[in-house]
């Protein structure tokens, strides 16, 4: 057991290091970074809104990781498929289940670095007002859910197809009908198909944002957990599934 | 043949092994939804049941019904009020969990001509329509309790109100347990119980209108028996429990004797003085407006238990006073004799006052004073140090002249203070005798019949500023699906529904109050305005001395020309008229660049801090990542 745990950390910490390899990795950071502040800053009208809190920050979370998750983890899969060094990977004694965690988790750790450097917000925050700390606390385990459940997605994506381009796009559109989910427009569109109240029901509590705003409140419900880690094992699942099927064949 | 039958058995094997772990994903978070498993990480604990409630609940000995009435089938329901109700659910969930058996909870769906709808009009929840003439379907969210034959309803509940659900509730659940209420009696100078206006006078003066009771009042009596006291009373029933003044103007000796000894046998007095009501004069007519508008004072009473109380002055406060924009073409104007107080000003360790944090103070007066002997004095609220006590006419100038001519006390004074304990009389002869008894015979009540010092142990908690509970200092009123919804704005009712429930001994109900309203304002901001309106001040007052003289003389000049026989004026004169209005200009262009200078320091702050934060962080992973691959370049170069 502690074997499967260790190879699969092994591979994570393979690819973290492969990650700050890479200029892209800054860079990606970088560009996080910035568009966090600038929509916390500008859109948000953080100062304006004379309110110690940090939800003119949070809030933007779940649409910038709609667009840069998926950028992070098209290279997931795709990447090894293209250049044939997939089949090199499971020739190694470290089962799939293995490779798909390891890599997940890598990712995941990567966009919680990147979480964890706007650390200087809290230190504002904390500086101009009295907030709620715990407020805080569940706003950034909420944020690092989401980044999680994105970047699973798009491990699911990216093991589909050789491009990323492609992996990119599809990652993209599955996490805006996530988001959409419980959006009244979309639950409506659902009811006029017929269906009944608690499809309507199930369809909404599939809302990336429904689960995200309640955290944001400082609570921690068990349900947004479940729903969370249930949306990423899923998607690693059918990673694996997508990923033995291409193997057989 | 074997190994291709096992290949696609695999593949189908993995493509349904997909749906089914599909349906199991949505399956999990379906089943788990009414597990109501949570950690309340808030400071204030706003989603847990509070001390308050738990100490009630625990407390139960008949079982209570909770009848949850929610439409949640109709499909225009707004989404805001479907989690609301979702919310509404899990913490009547945390009702049941901390009482057992003795509440239980039903979820009823009022649809249409459904035994649920017949149930919910019975109890008095009402279906708010959503059609905008009343058109369409109805939609239920509300909650009512009964325990026996009492029932309470909370007929609609708005998320604009969701800081109080708690104490909605719990309130709810206690009335019904204890159907009897405290008596709560008021006397005023002013129509706060509301005004019926004869038909007769509405004929004659249609703009007059039903006034309805204060807001105020209709919260104490979800609590309360309230009933009206007559300013002339020379008694005070024996029922009440608590006795509040509002603006006590001008009693008559009988009265002040028949609080005299309400307080010595024991009752409870909440009074709201006030040195400048605001209220008063909005009701008077146009000629009185010209007198300053009256005060309230206890007069003897305030002697005897050892407390001054001065009615020619309200008082000024730098540190709390507050930015109220008056017109929408200009920017927010200071005024520094409405207060608004936050916690450094409130008391932190009295039950009553505890968890307020925004109490505002409407030219209010202070209280001077520590108290006769036997008696304790807790001061529940305070100015700064930075406040000042001016004369009543300063109050109908504008902010600014009253901040220009500040000048500090530099002691913090008392806007609320309680007293407790053992009580003197005022009336140490007994009885006033009443005016108009000039018969000659001696109505005398023997001196002996009065009390002279309290039977049992009083308490008395004295307010400086009687607006401060009037409609428009405490609340908004709007308007969902037709039902008036009353929110909050401050502390303010919270203030006196704590002080009027101490006083009637129901302290749980007291811990439950106000979670939830806390403001958390930019402090560090808030203080740099406070310096920067005290360090531009002289400034901005020899400036605007500046452009009255100049006016003054451009006046002067141009009054000389209507005297004067010729048509035109003198070279002279209008040159020195265009010197003036040149002058005038480049001073007000001077105030305005100080008033510039107001924001300047406060903007500066601002922009560093979104400096550092967009861009400290992002340069400096850039220079990280930069300065790796430096590193590695040297390192691969020397291989």
């Amino acid at each position: 057991m502690s074997k499967a745990v260790s190879n699969t950390l092994t591979i994570t910490r393979r690819e973290l290091a492969g990650y700050f390899a890479s200029p892209v990795a800054y860079v990606f950071i970088v560009i996080f970074l910035l568009l966090c502040g600038f929509f916390t800053f500008m859109l948000g009208n953080f100062f304006a809104r004379n309110e110690a809190s940090l939800s003119s920050f949070f809030v933007w979370h779940p649409w910038l990781y709609m667009f840069l998750v998926p950028a992070a983890g098209m290279r997931l899969w795709a990447e090894e498929r293209r250049s044939g060094t997939l089949e090199l990977l499971f020739t190694m004694p470290i089962s799939p289940v293995q490779a798909i965690v390891g890599k997940f988790l890598a990712g995941w750790l990567f966009m919680g670095i990147a979480l964890l450097l706007t650390f200087p917000m809290i230190v504002t925050v904390a500086y101009l007002g009295n907030p709620d700390g715990g407020v805080i606390i569940t706003g950034y385990i909420g944020s690092f859910l989401v980044a999680g459940t994105y970047l699973a997605v798009s491990s699911m994506t990216s093991a589909m197809t050789r491009s990323q381009v492609v992996s990119f796009i599809t990652s993209v559109v599955i996490c805006l009908l996530l988001i959409l989910a419980g959006w009244p427009p979309v639950t409506n569109l659902v009811l006029k198909w017929g269906a009944m109240n608690w499809l309507v029901e199930g369809v909404a509590g599939l809302s990336v944002i429904f689960h995200y705003d309640a955290m944001q409140r400082g609570v921690v419900d068990i349900r947004d957990l479940v729903y969370f880690l249930t949306v990423i094992v899923f998607s690693l699942f059918v990673t694996g599934v997508v990923l033995k099927s291409h193997r057989a064949g | 043949m074997e190994k291709r039958k096992k290949l696609i058995q695999a593949y189908l094997f993995s493509t349904l092994g997909v749906v089914v772990a599909g349906i199991a994903l949505i399956a999990v978070n379906v089943i788990l939804d009414p597990l109501n498993l949570r950690m309340d990480l808030t400071e204030e604990h706003l989603f847990t049941l509070s001390d308050g409630t738990r100490a009630i609940l625990k407390g139960m000995d008949t079982p209570v019904n909770i009848r949850f009435y929610f439409s949640k089938d109709v499909a225009q329901m707004p989404v805001h009020l479907k989690t609301y109700a979702g919310r509404v659910e899990d913490i009547l969930k945390e009702y049941r969990r901390y009482a057992g058996s003795n509440i239980e909870i039903q979820r009823l769906n009022p649809q249409p001509d459904s035994d649920a709808e017949d149930s919910a009009n019975l109890d008095g929840v009402v279906g708010q329509p959503l059609g905008a003439f009343g058109t369409g379907d109805r939609i239920y969210l509300g909650i009512a309790i009964s325990c026996l034959d009492q029932t309470v309803a909370l007929p609609f509940l708005s998320p604009d109100r969701e800081n109080l659900l708690e104490y909605d509730i719990t309130r709810s659940i206690y009335r019904v347990m204890h159907p009897e209420k405290p008596k709560l009696g008021v006397l005023s100078s002013l129509p706060i119980m509301g005004e019926m206006v004869p038909p007769q006078m509405m004929m004659q003066m249609p703009n007059m209108s039903q006034k309805p009771p204060w807001q105020a009042i209709e919260e104490l009596k979800g609590n309360f028996d309230v009933v009206e006291v007559d300013k002339t009373a020379d008694s005070i029933d024996g029922d009440i429990d608590v006795l509040m003044l509002v603006h006590p103007k001008d009693l008559e000796d009988k009265t002040l004797y028949a609080i005299d000894q309400f307080v010595l046998r024991g009752g409870k007095l909440l009074a709201f003085l006030d040195p400048m009501s605001m209220i008063e004069s909005q009701e008077q007519s146009p000629q009185q407006r010209f007198m300053p508008p009256g005060a309230s004072s206890l007069g003897k009473l305030l002697g005897a238990w050892g407390i001054e109380f001065d009615t020619e002055k309200v008082v000024a406060d730098m540190e709390y006073m507050t930015r109220i924009r008056r017109r929408m073409d200009a920017g927010p104007e200071a005024m520094p004799l409405v207060l608004t107080l936050t916690s450094e000003a409130i008391n932190a360790d009295d039950p009553a006052t505890s968890q307020l944090e925004n109490v505002l103070y409407v030219f209010g007066g202070v209280f001077k004073g520590d108290g006769a002997e036997g008696l304790t004095k807790t001061v529940l609220l305070h100015t700064s140090e930075e406040c000042q006590l001016v004369e009543k006419y300063m109050a109908q100038r504008s902010g600014e002249a009253i901040i220009k001519e500040f000048s500090s006390a530099e002691r913090e004074q008392e806007l609320c203070v309680r007293l407790a304990g053992t009580f003197k009389t005022a009336f140490p002869d007994g009885k006033p005798a009443a005016k108009d008894d000039d018969k000659g015979e001696a109505k005398e009540e023997a001196a002996g019949d009065s009390l002279k010092e309290s039977a049992t142990p009083g308490a008395v908690v004295l307010v400086g500023d009687s607006d401060m509970i009037y409609d428009n200092f405490c609340v908004q009123k709007g308007s969902i699906f037709g039902q008036t919804i009353v929110q909050p704005i401050n502390d303010n009712l919270t203030f006196l529904q704590n002080l009027v429930e101490q006083l009637s001994g129901d302290s749980n109900l007291i811990g439950i109050r106000s979670r939830g309203t806390l403001s958390r304002p930019f402090e560090v901001v808030r203080s740099m305005q406070a310096e920067a309106e005290r360090r531009y001040q002289d400034r901005i007052k020899a400036l605007e001395d500046e452009v009255a003289e100049t006016n003054r003389k451009i006046s002067e000049l141009q009054r000389e020309k209507k005297q004067g026989e010729k048509a035109l004026l003198s070279a002279e004169q209008q040159e020195a008229i265009r010197k003036f209005r040149e002058k005038k200009a480049e001073t007000n262009r001077q105030l305005k660049d100080v008033r510039k200078k107001f924001r300047r320091d406060i903007d500066s702050l601002e922009n560093r801090l979104m400096v550092v934060n967009i861009g400290l962080m992002p340069l400096l992973v850039a220079l990280g990542g930069i300065a790796l691959a430096i590193v590695k370049r040297r390192r691969l170069v020397r291989k």
